[in-house]
């Protein structure tokens, strides 16, 4: 027990009690406002764990979480549209969710089970992501709704209604904690689970998916399983961005909205969640003041920020940053502890 | 009823071009080392920039398409020799870093000249058949299409570059075993690669507004055509384009371009379904077979 | 005895070359059989064609009575066939124990994955290397290692391809002496290798390849003594 306890006292985990007792204090120390931003930086955070599980966890390169998470945004606001009872939204966030699931079982079925490799799964998700917006974007015309939801082309679907529970519409500080309760549950979920077989089985499809198929595991069906569950959570992702703004537009599903991810999660260190969540947290307040004071500089910013990461530190800043404060002053520190505390283990 | 066989021809031979043109770079640079090169519709779109600023100018137009293409095959070798080299053997990183460099210049133009730039006409005027008006230029373009896959061929197949770059394609070890540099291979292609990408974007600069993001168009499709011919990048290539050309063409006609675009999408989802390999895979069965 | 695998008429073409050419092969349960023959003879594709890593252009896999031909990797293995590779198939960047641990996790509740680690490296006699990471470990570590996780799947058949190559001569009887005691527990071995010591030290039943077909067959004695496969492995042939 003791040794567990020590075990787990790594930058990483000290890092991840700092960053959860901000996100509780939060609120209290904001404006309304403050806080209804971090609302939103909530659900990127949601959107960039969904790419970690697939790249950094399973080694599956994919640029179509903008996709899932369009196919979340507009299946919510396409209900809601239909069904104007508010009290029914929360099947609605269900609905999005899994149609982001579905979509991305079927897309992931097809790579999968048809041996398309890791390059050219980043090119398939891409051209997917693509067609998707080019698609969304041309929905202008009348003829162009699902029942009563007009798609509307590049303005695409507005006045939504907020996710409601009850008679509560989830505003402000409620959508912002329903936010961190979903982070947090999304981030101890890939915590537990890395310690467990499941972890185990994506680890070894990361590292050498052929020969992993040799100890026996059917690596195509936990590819594609694995895509859908983060395509299901890049949907939710979208479902709270559309219940938050109140409005989704095929901008939601394009390239620069598919980047987004891929940096976070690169630039963060893509095996480690606890680091995507922090370098996201980091990179979102920085690029919003770049933004008040000329939004030119921060896709720059955007640009140079995976470059360098991808030359010099590819493991990630934060991940790279914990394994380096972990080895200078952690391990000696607990070593140091273990000289003096002499037999106790 | 020639009239709209020529109608039909032209719409394929439009998208013939435009696919083969777009692709020619990506695809050599994928067939030689594994990397796709995200900045790919950049580069694309620095060529367009480079020949509309030339043109306007006074620098005769084929001279400025010339040096538009060897404009973009030198900042080429730049990219090659700070990032791309560093990358090689990591296609997964290359696609983001690439990534990156597309952004950045995509953002780096748009501050540097503005969101869009004065173009020009499309030169060589129209001419009719039937009922219809069509275009010299675009004509043309079907050419220098034609042309430049006879290029790529001959360059492949009976220069010694060609050899080695084969070889390396083949089997980089044995390759340098036998004294190719395979890096050396890799950056000629890579400056090959971007001036081909460079003279895509000087040919269409004349047909098309010229904004920083003009090179998106270009990429979408070439990265199709990629994906549906495998890593060969002729016979791959040519067999790509050519399909995906005949059906673009034949949805647009039938339904408008934007199906031509959808459909460009579904068959490459169901290529890689059927044949992994691209037409690559395809063409090196049949190639191997019939030999013997 | 009765067969426990059987390849019947397997061919396998690429394009013009024939890797391997009508074989017909049979190995009975619990024998310690060697495939050798010159570089190139397809010993190595006959493996994949048994793990099923492509399908045979013509011809059958036949496993415990089975027809699996058309059967995937991963239900092979889960049917009791497991593989060495030739270059060590192990994850680098992991420790041995995750590396066992990723082997083993399929075959064992999770309650007992630390007990049936320890089986496996006391098993194959790898306690004293501790727990490094695999990129770091010598090759002939790499290799026992690798055989370490080809056991956990408890297989009938077991494929070892060059299991002493590149090992040193008391490395490599540490290999024999693995490979004997698996196979008296009962595991049917199959084996490829090119040190002839070894092969001599440990393989009762031999298969001489060439060219893709089978050249010949029998004890390691009489094949070794064999003119012909002499020849052949010089080149004359």
């Amino acid at each position: 027990m003791k040794t567990k306890f020590k075990d787990a006292i790594t930058t990483e985990n000290i890092c991840a009690v700092l960053v959860l007792v901000f996100f509780i204090a939060y609120p209290i120390i904001s404006s309304a406002y403050q806080t209804l931003n971090m609302a939103n930086f909530l659900i990127t955070v949601i959107l960039a764990l969904s790419l970690a599980l697939i790249w950094g966890y399973t080694g599956i390169f994919s640029y179509a979480q903008a996709a899932f998470y369009g196919i979340g945004g507009y299946t919510y606001a396409i209900l809601c549209k239909n069904f104007t009872d508010p009290a029914l939204t929360p099947l609605f966030l269900i609905g999005g969710v899994v149609m982001g699931f579905l979509v991305a079982l079927f897309l992931g079925y097809f790579m999968f089970y048809g041996g398309v490799n890791d390059v050219f799964v980043a090119l398939v998700t891409m051209c997917f992501t693509l067609v998707l917006e080019t698609f969304l974007a041309q929905t202008a015309g009348s003829e162009w709704h699902i029942g009563a939801a007009q798609l509307g082309g590049f303005n695409g679907i507005n006045a939504v209604t907020p996710l409601t529970i009850g008679t509560f519409p989830v505003k402000n500080l409620a959508l912002y904690i329903l936010a961190l309760l979903l982070v947090i549950g999304i981030y101890l979920a890939m915590r537990i689970m890395e310690k467990r077989n499941l972890g185990y089985c994506l680890l070894s499809i990361r590292e050498n998916r052929t020969r992993s198929e040799m100890f026996g595991y059917n690596t195509a069906f936990v590819q594609m399983m694995i895509f859908a569950v983060s395509g299901a959570i890049a949907g939710l992702s979208g479902v709270l961005y559309t219940s938050w703004g109140g409005y989704i537009v095929p901008s939601a599903v394009g390239m620069t909205q598919a980047t987004m991810p891929v940096v976070l999660v690169a630039a963060g260190g893509r095996k480690n969640p606890t680091a995507v969540v922090i370098f996201t947290l980091f990179y979102l307040s920085l690029s919003q003041k770049l933004a008040a004071s000329g939004s030119q500089y921060s896709l720059v910013l955007l640009g140079l920020i995976l470059l360098l990461v991808v030359l010099f530190v590819p493991k990630g800043i934060i991940h790279s940053l914990f394994e380096i404060i972990d080895r200078k002053v952690v391990l000696p520190l607990k070593n140091g502890k273990a000289q003096a505390g002499g037999a106790a283990e | 009823m020639l009239n709209s066989i020529f109608n039909y021809f032209y719409q394929f031979l439009d998208s013939f071009s435009f696919l083969i043109l777009a692709v020619a770079g990506l695809a050599i640079i994928f067939g030689m080392m594994g990397i796709i090169n995200l900045a790919h519709g950049e580069f694309i779109m620095l060529g367009a920039y480079m020949f509309t600023i030339l043109a306007k100018a006074s620098v005769p137009l084929f001279l400025a398409v010339i040096l538009g293409a060897l404009f973009v095959g030198m900042f080429g070798y730049v990219v090659d020799k700070l990032v791309v080299s560093r990358l090689y053997g990591r296609p997964l990183d290359s696609v983001v870093a690439t990534w990156g460099i597309s952004l950045l210049l995509r953002q780096g133009i748009l501050i540097l000249m503005g969101p869009s730039l004065p173009g020009l006409t499309t030169p060589l005027g129209t001419f009719a058949v039937g009922e219809s008006t069509y275009s010299v230029y675009r004509i043309l373009l079907g050419v220098v299409a034609v042309l430049v896959l006879v290029g790529l061929y001959f360059l492949f197949m009976h220069t010694k570059f060609g050899l080695h770059s084969r070889a390396t394609m083949q089997d980089n070890s044995v390759a340098q075993s036998l004294g190719i540099n395979a890096r050396r291979m890799y950056s000629t292609t890579f400056m090959l690669g971007s001036a081909l990408a460079g003279l895509c974007g000087a040919l269409y600069a004349p047909t098309m507004t010229i904004t920083p993001t003009m090179g998106q168009a270009f990429q979408n499709d070439s990265f199709v055509t990629v994906i549906v011919g495998g890593a060969d990048p002729l016979v791959g290539m040519a067999l790509s384009g050519g399909v995906l050309g005949v059906i673009q063409s034949a949805l647009s006609l039938l339904f408008g371009t934007f199906f031509g675009k959808m459909g460009l999408l579904v068959v490459a989802i169901i290529v890689i379904r059927v044949l992994p390999k691209g037409f690559s895979g395809l063409v090196e069965k049949h190639m191997v077979k019939g030999k013997r | 005895m009765k067969n426990l695998i059987e390849l019947q008429h397997a061919s396998k073409h690429f394009g013009g070359l024939k890797a391997v050419d009508d074989v017909n092969l049979s190995v009975e349960e619990g024998a310690l059989h060697c495939l050798i023959g010159p570089n190139g003879a397809g010993k190595t594709t006959i493996f994949k064609l048994i793990m099923g890593i492509y399908p045979p252009t013509t011809g059958k896999v036949i496993f415990d009575g089975r027809d699996i031909t058309k059967m995937p990797t991963y239900r092979r293995v889960r049917e009791g066939i497991s593989i060495k590779m030739q270059i060590p198939g192990v994850y680098l960047d992991l420790t041995l124990y995750d590396n066992i641990r990723i082997a083993v996790q399929k075959y064992v509740d999770y309650k007992q994955i630390p007990a049936e680690i320890d089986r496996l490296i006391e098993l194959v006699g790898i306690r004293e290397i501790g727990n490094p990471l695999v990129r770091n470990m010598p090759h002939g570590q790499q290799q026992w290692l690798e055989i370490a996780m080809s056991l956990a799947s408890k297989p009938k058949l077991l494929l070892l391809d060059e299991p002493a190559a590149g090992l040193g001569p008391e490395e490599t009887e540490f290999t024999a002496n693995i490979v004997r005691r698996i196979n008296e527990q009962g595991t049917t071995i199959i084996f490829i290798d090119h040190d002839m010591d070894f092969v001599a030290q440990i393989a009762r039943r031999t298969t001489v390849l060439h060219y893709g077909k089978i050249f010949a067959e029998g004890t390691f004695e009489e094949v070794h003594n064999n003119q012909d496969v002499v020849n052949i492995y010089l080149g004359k042939v």
